[in-house]
């Protein structure tokens, strides 16, 4: 199912919560809603599913305005963070609950509660109640509740917030699969940047209410819009100075104080007049040991995270985070010289918190 | 090794001392009686025969009262209990079905005034129903004017002045702040997400409240039925006041009429009456003791 949200918008007793968000999602597509909680993403969820009524703006499933249809006619399947199984129910009775509703004949629900435990690996649980299943099993019971009704629209609300970290990784390719597999459209909600870079095939990041950027996930995080986007995607989180920008001989210098001056390359120059002060963000990964350069300091601390370690320096006041490969064997208090790969350097205006170089 | 020691058994005891020593008159009481239920006279606490000899004297007679109307002033003791029944599960069913709806109402649904709705609900709590006495009876009068309602429904009579559906009514008014609070408090415990599932897998609004939120707080429900099955049974002031005829009264009112009585009171009848009435309620305690800790637990959580 297609789904489009037009300048959709919500407001709790003249609170804005939800700010005049366009998006539109093709059929089939996963998309994942990305923003630090309190942004208004799980809001927006739950205007989709029909909880919440939009205060302006529209909602259209496969062109249709459904911006009163009760929850019940919307054809949507939505897994919860708390899972929301119906604790005095069984497992079975949580699966059928709503063919129940629809008054369908039992053999029917008997087959479909089969066919969800199968793909669900759930076939065993049938009979107990929530309360006794572990996080991951209500987890898988939460879905199937969801799938048997041949949702057109899944909506996820945060669903593996809950679990721990292992089984959260695998849910997620599980999630993933299944997804593809069965080709239902879906909204993901999350405050996880890795969980949407990973899943989504489109991620609407939302700041206070607000779109900040709807792409893919590498546009995402090669080229962030906003120093929100930039901060807010990849991990370890990017590097950002406060840097002026210079003109000499034709060339044009990022001079982030300290006597740290760098070359910025034609690719990334940003369309301002120089002279101006500006946010320059590099992430970890970008940043590389070069003995031969100027630019030398001293490890502060190293934070070993298996396939690389993250180091952090200081020159003056500036703290530098990078990775290094753990084969190197760095020790606190070691002297390096680094070097920035500023081909990958992004530019921000520090009022709008604008990009300079993607528009 | 040292050991730390615990303080000496004297300082250690001394809290349940105290404790016996303050709870000594309640349980004197209910000693005596069981003690004069049993007996023909009591020196306090010791049965007496006619001759005044000591721990003689028990006797069964102070029962006849179950079969006798004699004993308890020509009223029927059995149409009495049955009234006190009645009284007891008309205010708990109403209670508690009134108080389900209101209170999910205040917990989940946002409409005007119900703020202030709250904070008034709990203001008339803490009014003392004597004041409301005289007012209520003009009600009441009223109510007994009107054909059919007034007097006109079997069981119950009615709901005007003088039926066991008045006093319902009114005892009902009475609990429901309460039970309307107590309701809200196990409401707001029920997480939300669980009503969203609800209404997304297909359930009306009122479905929702009736097969996944009101099985949620069954233990909310347990205490609530029993204490206000307790508060009926024992309610003395209402059929007091607003019951005059002698068929429609309860034993909470028998008690009173029994003590007030001109000629000498026979306190070992008095005694048995009392313990009769008494008896449901212990084997009540007993069962149900779980439940009403619910009450507690379940009331301290709820907020506006």
């Amino acid at each position: 199912m297609q789904v489009e949200l037009v300048n959709l918008t919500k407001k709790f007793m003249g609170v804005t919560a939800v700010n005049r968000i366009n998006i539109d999602i093709k059929d089939g597509e996963f998309v994942a809603f990305l923003g630090p909680s309190g942004c208004g993403k799980t809001t927006t969820l739950l205007m989709v599913a029909g909880i919440y009524k939009p205060t302006e703006g529209d909602i259209l499933f496969d062109g249709v305005r459904v911006n009163h249809l009760p929850p019940k006619d919307r054809d949507i399947g939505m897994v919860f963070q708390s899972y929301a199984l119906y604790p005095h129910m069984s497992v079975y009775q949580n699966l059928v609950f709503s063919l129940m509703l629809k008054k369908r004949p039992k053999t029917e629900m008997q087959a479909e509660a089969q066919r969800v435990a199968d793909i669900m690996g759930i076939g065993h649980l049938l009979d107990r109640k929530p309360g006794q299943l572990s996080g991951g099993q209500q987890q898988r019971v939460a879905l199937g509740r969801a799938l048997i009704k041949k949702p057109k629209l899944l909506l996820f609300d945060e669903p593996l917030s809950n679990l721990d970290a292992r089984l959260r990784i695998s849910m997620r390719s599980e999630i993933k699969k299944l997804q593809n597999s069965l080709g239902i459209t879906s909204i993901y909600v999350t405050h996880d940047q890795i969980e949407a870079m990973t899943m989504a095939d489109r991620i609407a990041v939302i700041k206070n209410g607000v779109l900040q950027a709807y792409t893919e996930p590498e546009e995402l995080h090669d080229r962030p819009r906003t120093l929100f986007i930039a901060e807010f995607i990849g991990n370890p989180p990017m590097n950002l100075f406060d840097v002026r920008l210079e003109d000499s001989g034709g060339k044009m210098y990022a001079n982030l104080g300290e006597g740290i001056k760098l070359e910025i390359p034609p690719s990334r120059k940003p369309k301002v007049e120089p002279r101006g002060s500006v946010k320059m963000g590099i992430r970890p990964q970008d940043i590389i040991i070069d003995n031969n350069s100027d630019l030398r300091t001293e490890i502060l601390l190293i934070e070993p995270m298996g396939r690389d370690d993250l180091i952090v320096c200081r020159v003056g006041n500036i703290e530098i985070h990078f990775l290094v490969d753990p084969v190197l064997k760095l020790k606190r208090g070691d002297s390096v010289g680094l070097k920035f790969d500023m081909e990958k350097a992004q530019f921000f205006d520090t009022e709008t918190e604008k990009s300079l170089l993607w528009q | 090794m040292k050991e730390i020691r615990s303080r000496n058994p004297f300082t250690r005891s001394l809290p349940y001392i105290l404790l016996v020593v303050l709870s000594l008159p309640i349980i004197l009481g209910y000693l005596w009686i069981l003690v004069s239920t049993f007996s023909t006279r009591c020196y306090g606490l010791i049965p007496v025969d006619q001759q005044g000899n000591y721990f003689k004297g028990l006797t069964l007679s102070n029962w006849a009262f179950l079969y006798d109307k004699s004993k308890t002033l020509n009223a029927s003791i059995w149409l009495l209990t049955l009234n006190t029944l009645i009284i007891a599960i008309g205010l708990t069913v109403g209670v508690v079905l009134v108080s389900m709806m209101a209170g999910y109402a205040l917990s989940r649904i946002k409409f005007p005034g119900r703020k202030s709705f709250l904070s008034l609900t709990l203001i008339l709590h803490s009014f003392p129903s004597v004041t409301l006495l005289i007012a209520i009876y003009f009600v009441l009068r009223w109510i007994a004017s009107v054909p059919v309602i007034g007097r006109g429904i079997p069981l119950i009579g009615g709901f005007g002045y003088n039926t066991l559906g008045g006093v319902i009514l009114v005892s009902i008014a009475l609990q429901l702040p309460l039970g309307i609070w107590l309701m809200k408090g196990f409401f707001d415990n029920v997480s939300w997400d669980l009503e969203r599932a609800a209404l997304i897998d297909g359930c009306s609004r009122w479905r929702t409240w009736w097969q996944i939120m009101v099985p949620q707080i069954k233990p909310g429900i347990a205490a609530l039925s029993i204490f206000s099955f307790m508060e009926g049974w024992k309610s003395f002031l209402i059929p007091y006041s607003f019951m005059t005829s002698q068929t429609k009264a309860t034993l909470s009112t028998l008690l009173n009429e029994m003590l007030s009585e001109t000629s000498p009171v026979n306190y070992g009848t008095l005694a048995a009456v009392g313990l009769y009435q008494l008896i449901p309620v212990l084997v009540f305690y007993i069962f149900t003791q779980k439940y009403l800790l619910n009450i507690f637990a379940g009331g301290v959580k709820g907020t506006a």
